[in-house]
Parts: C-alpha cells; structure tokens; sequence
C-alpha cells in the first residue's frame, strides 16, 4: 500500500438551495509512495484547490477515500483534526499565512506551542532548520519586515519543525519572483533529498520541474503524469511544457 | 458625476458594509442621545431652580460628554475607514475620480449622520424620561421633575453633531486625497508595529498616580478635601492613561521573555495578541476605567448622601415633633413648669385628640445650651468670658446642660452622682483627663454609656459636649455665673418637649402646619417647633436635587461605559477574526482559540475594572472629607454604598461584557 492513497475520489458542491450543484471533482485516483516529491498541475478551475482542502482535511469527500499512511482520513474524528493537520501535515501557503504580531521566530515555533512542546526541544529543533533555509539571522524580525522570500521561508520552516509526514504546498512561488522562486524550490528540492513526502499544487513549469513526478489534472480528472526519471531539471521542465501545450491542444480541440 | 448615480453607490456602499456600518450607527446614536440628555438639563426647569452650581455642574458636563464624543466618533470612524479604505482603492482604479468618492462619502456621512442624530434625539428624550421617572419613583419625597422636551437643546445637539461629522468627513477626505490606490487597496492589511516600551512614561505615570493617591490618603479635613480633590483626579486620570499606555506594554514584554510561561497555547496567543493591540487600546481600556471609576464614585458618594440625609433628619429632628420653650422671664422652675409648660401640653394634647393623628411618647426635659465656647484644658472657656484665645486650633464647642433628674427621667435610667462629679456624653474626645472644669469649679467626670441618638450632635462640623449636672439648682447657678459676663446677652434654661404622631406624610405635614401656627398664636417668648416631615421635606428639596443629579449623571457614564466597551470588542472582533483564521490553517482547534480568546478578554475585562475599583477605594478618604463638608456621613453608611455600588456596577460591567464577548467571539469564529 502506498504512502498517501487518493482513490475514487468525488467532490461534489451543492448550492445554497440545493438546486445547483458543481462537480470539483469527478473521479480522482493516484498515489504517493513516501520520499516522493510530487506535483499536481492544472488550470484554475481545474480542481486542485478542491482536492489540496481534501488532502489538509478541511474539506470532506462526497465519494471514495483518501488514506495516509495507513490512516483513513474521513475515519478521523472532527475533534481531532486539528491535532491531525498539527502532527501529520505541514503547510506551505501562496499568501504566507504569517501572523504579524509574532516575530518570525514565533510565527515558527506556533505548530510546536499548540503541541506543547517542551522549551529546550523547541530551541534544539528550530536552530538547526533555520540556518538550512538561510533565515538565522531573522528570526527576531517581524514579517512585515522581512521581503516575500523570507516571509515563505519562514513558512516553510514553520511547516518542517514539525516533522510531518506530508508537506502540502499550495502555489509557494505564486508571489514571488523568480529570483526568490528559485531559491524556494532548491530549498524544497533540498528538503525533498532528505525523503520528506511533499505534494504541490503550482501553475509554474517552473516549479514543478523540482519535484519528481507531475500530475495533470483537469476538470476533476487526473489525465496525465510524467515521471522525471534520470532527467535534469531543465529537460523535464520542457517535458512538462510540451505536456501542458499537447493538453491545451487537445482541449481546444475537444471542445470544438 | 449624477447625484443620483452618487446615490446609489453610498447606499450600496452601506449595504455592503452594514457589519461596521450597523456598530457605527448605534454607537453614534447612543452619543447623540447622552450628549442630548445632558444638554437639555441645563435648560431643565427643575435643574434651573437648583441655582448656579447645578446649571454650571451641567454645562461642565455637557462639556466633558462633548469632548468624550467628538473623540469617540472620531476613533469609531478610523475603525470604519481602515475597513473601507480597501474599495474606496478599487473604485479609484475602475476609473471614479476623488472628487467623485468624496461626493459618495459626502452622501454617506450625511446619511449616518441624520440617522444617528434622528435616532439619537428619540432615544435620548425617551430615556431622560424614564431615567426622570425611574429616580422620581427610588426618592422619598416627591419632586417636581419634569424631562422636558425643549428646540434648543435638541439645536444645540445637532449643530454640534453636524460639527463633528464635518470634520470626520473632511478627515475621510483629506486622507483619500494624499494616498495613491495601492496604498489604498492594501490600506486594512499593513502590518502594525510591535509597540515600544517607554520606562520614561512607565514612570511619570507612577508618579503621577502616586502623588494623587498620595494626595487622597493624606487628606486629614473636609476644606483642603475640596480644595485638592481636583488636583487629585487630575494626578490619577493623568496616571491612568500613562500607566495603561507604557505599563501595559512593559508587562506584558515581561511575560513574554519569560519562555516557559510564553511558549504555552493560551498565553502564546493571549499576550502577542494583546501586546499588538495594545497601543491602539490602551487609551480604549484607560477610558473604560475611568469612565468606571466614575460611575462608582458619583453613584456611590451620591447613594451615601442620600442615605445619610435620613440621618441627618433623624438627628436634626430625633422625635416627630419638638418643641422648645425658654424660660425667658426668669421664672421659678416650679412657676415655669405651671404656667408655661402644663398649659402647652395641654394644647398639644387636645389639639393632637382632635386631629386623625395619634400621640405617643410624649417627653420632656430641662436644659440650658451654651454656644461657642472653648475647651482649653479641660476647663470650659465661655464665649462672653474675655478668655477665649483665638486662633484656628482653638474648635468651638456647643455646652449642653441637663440636669440628672430630667435626665433620668428621659431616658428611664437610674443613674446618681455623688457631690462635685458630673456626667459628660463626649463625641469628640474633647476632654482628655477625668475632671471638667465650669467656672471655676472642678467636677470629677463620669462617661455617660448609654446616650440617647437625639443628644448627640447633629452636625459633624460642630462638636458638642453633653454634660449632666446634679441637679438644676448647680444649672441656675452656672446660668448665674454666665449671665455675669456681657449685659446685653443672657442664657436661658428651656424646657425640650417631644411626642411621636403616626399618620402620612400628607397627614403629618398638615397637623404640623396647624400646631406651628397654634404656638404662635399662644404668644409664647420664643417658641420653637419642629416637625420631622415638615423638616425632611425641606431639607430633600436641596439634597434631593443633587442627587438626583448625581444618579443621572452616573446613569450617563454607564451609556458611556457600554458604549466604548461594545465598540471595542466588535472592532477587536473584526481584527482578530484574519488571525485566529490563519492560526486554525495551521492547526489551532476550536477549543484551543476559545480558550485562548477567552483568557485575552478576561484580561481586558478585569484589567479596567480591578483599576477602576481600585481608584474608588484609594479616593475613599478624600471623598469621605468632602462628603463631611457637606452633610454626615458614617464610615459603615460610606463603605456600604461604596461596596453595594461596586457589586451592582460590577454585575453590570459583567453583563455587558458577558454580551459583546459573545459578539465578539461570533465574528471571529
């Protein structure tokens, strides 16, 4: 059995009056094996904040189950959720999600406070994380001080400290520029050499040649995945390219 | 730009925005209303009868709601525009000029603007009516307040509303006319700097309450009560918002550097939430403590004086009726008794049969005052003597002398006294040895243990000395002596009659004005009678004005009070709400924020209300001193109230709270 297990998966949105409904997601099925560094792509629209809500256990599936590591996830009761996301998920977030009227450092530490964390093993688990993503020097700083780059770096620290099975990323370069984009996804393609499972959702070519694998996918559907394989960076961003291009080609025409 | 098109978009605008719109409107409502209630005092007729103090007491008042308004629509009005500054950007960008937005808002502020003033108007007449009806029904005599309905102050509200709507509106303008549409459209979401810590201010603010509570618990008599209270308030209200301000803040940073308090859920996010906000809400919290610390004191200190204008009439006049005969003609006591006393309780006796009144307890005895003399070791200076020292340390002391028999008599006690001792009923502490000397005579002291309320003193600023002499003969031998020193002035010995009638008030004022003109018409040398309600009456026509004044104007600092305090949690609500989100994304459950939440807003409930408590008990000896001024007031009378009004305020203040916690925590969630 696989690491993360996402099958048959259905999601189903009904309108207020119950009239109107919009299928999110038709029928999804993939697995992640663990130490994999996976990428869902798609168009907006296409369904991927929908099935990211439904791996982060914010949002319920109308059919089929996801499983990680063993753990079926709508098994989970609503009380415990929150410990869940806490304890097995780490979060990296388009828009940050830093709090400013923590410094960074206790923007980091936030997971580890709710968990109750002794102080020393706080102190012990953030040093050596801070100075790998490069932000030792800032952790005093608030993050209204500090540029994007940093602010996500703190983000993805805050994710890591935790030690979570799954890291779930949700567009991290979609506000930054390319210079600091690419300084992320190194530091994620780094994180992902020490076999940390991470799934991210990306619109960005770009992005997505660091991971290892990339998902299609399209109005609900997983339609596509190519593997990276022995491939540099470079050669499989051009294969994710072409893939992109063969896909807007055939729905254009699909829909003609 | 069409006026209607104009139109439109205020009123889409508002409806969109009816979340802070809605708070807005009823906080601007609730000022109108108090700055009407207590502007259309000061044109009150009733107030107007009270004479120049109380209109100026008003008008000082209306001048304090005034300027507490202006501030406070102001502030409501930064909360509101820091949430809109957002589309007012985005309009800017889709192409609507600034001249075009400021005639939007013109529209809008007009809108609130006659909604609050409108609403304000009708709410505050129909309160001041109830308030009038509601201290009408707690007093015990009936007053003539009428909440009356009157143009100009309802004018006067509305010119000075437009004026501070003006200005909101001018400042809305001003501050969209010197930003650029981005720094719009990012406007609500600019991160605040974390607050710095001021020791300089920290320490001018203990300073400052220091010396005004210094000033309260020094404090040793009634004039230089009066003359420093306001020095005192100053000194503490000064304190306050320095010390909520700096002190706040460095607390707070102490916490924080303590980790293994910090780095624990609740206090995690209870006091980097609060040390964020602090610098916006100090000046918030430092308002509701005061406006507080108010409530209680002008409610409590007028409770007390009410309390203890029952206890002034009660030892003013101790008996229903009084009556006082002097022995003016130097008559024998045997020839005053028969031809002046019998017959006037004969009359009183028929008089009394025949009214719808019942008599009982009637009493009497002899005494002979004598007033303003000097006590000087031990030995009694009378006034007339050419002994009297002057200076202020030198008190006048007001000689009450009985002789045993009547005493006894009075108060159905068996007490003797053995040649040359006396019995003194001493207050005051006025005699420090165990004799007294009269005029050249020493007498050895005994204390009377049981003195009957109707001897003591009436007045706290007048100490008197109570004393029993054997018997009436040693009385006209000291009347002897006395009479020797001026001529012109003569003491007299008079005969005290008292008797208790039972009916109404309406009954009991009608038989008193009936007895008082049967005395004067028996053409008796100086009679003097008194009537417990005809006196109460009297004296509720002053002390009643002035706390009726007092209950409204602490009713007002209540609104105050709510007002700030509804105000503040909807607005922390809305600030909160982005925070407490993002922390749920990354696994903070619902138990935990209600806990943490919980904790933040016990704090910044207690925090005002111990400070305010506090204030009121350290003011406690000052107010004391200046309620002596005035009338009487006990120590367990004061500190009841004092306790009663701060239960009560305090349920109250918990109430409110109770409510808009619950708002607050429905906007968060």
């Amino acid at each position: 059995m696989a690491f993360l297990e996402v099958k048959h998966i259905r999601k189903v949105y009904t309108g207020r009056l119950g009239s109107k409904e919009t299928i999110a997601l038709k029928n999804v099925n993939f697995s992640v094996n663990e130490g994999e560094f996976v990428s869902v792509m798609g168009e907006s629209g296409s369904g991927k904040t929908t099935l990211l809500n439904l791996l982060s256990t914010l949002d319920k599936p109308t059919e089929g189950e996801i499983t990680l590591a063993g753990t079926p996830l709508t098994a989970i009761k609503e009380k415990e959720l929150s410990r869940f996301r806490r304890e097995q998920l780490g979060f990296i977030f388009q828009d940050f999600n830093l709090l400013d009227n923590f410094s960074l450092k206790d923007n980091i530490l936030l997971p580890l406070v709710l968990e109750q964390v002794p102080v020393k093993e706080m102190e012990s688990r953030l040093k050596p994380l801070v100075e790998r993503l490069g932000i030792s020097q800032l952790i005093n700083n608030y993050p209204y001080e500090v540029s994007g780059g940093q602010k996500q770096r703190a983000a993805v620290t805050r994710a890591l400290i935790t030690k979570p099975k799954l890291i779930l990323a949700d567009e991290p370069t979609g506000a930054l520029d390319s210079k600091s984009s690419e300084v992320l996804m190194k530091l994620l393609a780094d994180i992902h050499a020490t076999k940390q499972t991470i799934l991210m959702v990306t619109h960005s070519a770009r992005a997505a040649s660091y991971s290892n694998r990339v998902l299609f996918i399209r109005d609900g559907e997983v339609y596509h995945e190519i593997y990276r394989g022995d491939q540099t960076a470079e050669e499989f961003m051009n294969r994710i390219s072409q893939a992109l291009l063969f896909a807007f080609n055939r729905g254009e025409k699909n829909e003609i | 730009m069409k006026f209607n098109l104009a139109l439109k978009l205020a009123i889409q605008n508002m409806k969109a925005n009816k979340q802070i719109y809605i708070p807005f409107v009823i906080s601007a409502t609730l000022t109108v209303s108090m700055f009407y209630m207590i502007v259309s005092l000061v044109t009150n007729g009733f107030v107007n009868e009270q004479g120049g103090s109380a209109i100026s007491l008003f008008g000082l008042g209306a001048l304090v709601v005034a300027v507490f308004s202006f501030i406070f629509i102001l502030y409501a009005n930064s909360f509101l525009m820091k949430r809109r500054k957002k589309e007012i950007g985005l309009f800017n960008i889709l192409g609507l000029e600034k001249k075009h937005i400021a005639k939007v808002i013109a529209i809008e502020t007009i809108t609130t603007f006659v909604m609050s003033l409108v609403a304000g108007l009708i709410v505050g007449a129909v309160l001041g009516q109830l308030v009038f009806y509601g201290i009408d029904y707690v007093l015990i005599v009936k007053q003539d307040f009428v909440f009356s309905l009157n143009v100009l102050p309802m004018l006067f509200t509305g010119v000075l509303f437009a004026g501070i709507f003006l200005t909101v509106y001018l400042f809305n303008v001003f501050n969209i006319q010197f930003s650029n549409p981005i720094e719009l459209l990012k406007g609500g979401q600019s991160g605040e700097k974390e607050p710095k810590s001021s020791p300089i201010l920290f320490i001018l603010g203990l300073i400052s309450m220091g010396m005004g509570y210094y000033l309260s618990l020094t404090i040793t008599n009634p004039t230089q009560a009066v003359v420093l209270f306001a020095l005192a308030v100053g000194l503490v209200m000064l304190g306050t918002y320095l010390l909520f301000n700096a002190g706040t803040i460095i607390v707070l940073k102490a916490l924080k550097r303590r980790k293994r308090f910090y780095y624990k859920p609740g206090p995690f996010i209870s006091i980097s939430g609060m040390l964020y906000r602090m610098k916006q809400h100090a000046t918030g919290l430092a308002n509701i403590c005061l406006l507080s610390a108010m409530v209680l004191i002008t409610i409590s200190t007028t409770t007390a004086l009410y309390v203890s204008a029952e206890n002034i009439v009660s030892l003013a006049v101790p008996e229903e009726n009084i009556l006082s005969i002097s022995n003016v003609e130097y008559l024998s006591t045997s020839t005053f008794e028969e031809t002046k006393v019998e017959p006037i309780l004969k009359t009183v006796r028929e008089k009394t049969e025949k009214s719808s009144l019942e008599m009982s307890d009637l009493r009497s005895y002899s005494r002979m005052t004598l007033y303003d003399n000097q006590i000087i070791n031990d030995e009694m200076i009378y006034r007339y003597s050419g002994k009297i020292v002057e200076g202020e340390e030198n008190e006048r002391v007001n000689i009450r002398l009985i002789p045993l028999q009547d005493y006894n008599k009075l108060t159905g006690e068996s007490l003797t006294l053995n040649y040359g001792e006396i019995f003194i009923g001493d207050q005051t502490n006025l005699i420090s040895g165990d004799t007294f000397t009269i005029e050249g005579v020493r007498y050895q002291t005994e204390v009377l243990e049981k003195m009957p309320d109707y001897l003591k003193s009436a007045s706290p600023s007048t100490k008197q000395l109570v004393v029993i002499v054997p018997d009436m003969n040693t009385l006209l031998s000291i009347q002897r002596t006395v009479n020797d020193y001026n001529e012109n002035f003569s003491e007299f010995v008079s005969k005290e009659i008292s008797w208790s009638t039972n009916g109404s008030q309406e009954e009991e004022i009608a038989y008193a004005e009936q007895m008082s003109e049967v005395f004067q018409n028996k053409g008796l040398d100086s009679p003097f009678y008194q009537n417990r309600e005809q006196f109460r009456v009297g004296y509720y026509d002053i002390t009643g004005g002035f706390l009726f004044l007092g209950i409204y104007l602490g009713f007002l600092f209540i609104i105050g009070t709510v007002l700030i305090t509804y105000f503040k949690q909807v607005s922390e609500g809305y600030e909160d709400r982005v925070r407490i989100q993002a922390m749920q994304k990354v696994g903070l459950d619902k138990k935990m924020t209600r806990k943490a939440t919980r904790s933040q807003v016990v704090w910044m409930f207690l925090l005002p209300l111990v400070v305010a408590i506090i204030h009121t008990m350290i003011a406690y000896p000052i107010l004391f001193q200046m309620l002596s001024f005035i009338s009487i007031v006990s120590h367990p009378t004061l500190m009841t109230t004092f306790g009663v009004v701060i239960l009560a305020f305090t349920i109250i203040y918990g109430v409110v709270y109770q409510i808009t916690s619950k708002i607050y925590l429905k906007i968060v969630e």
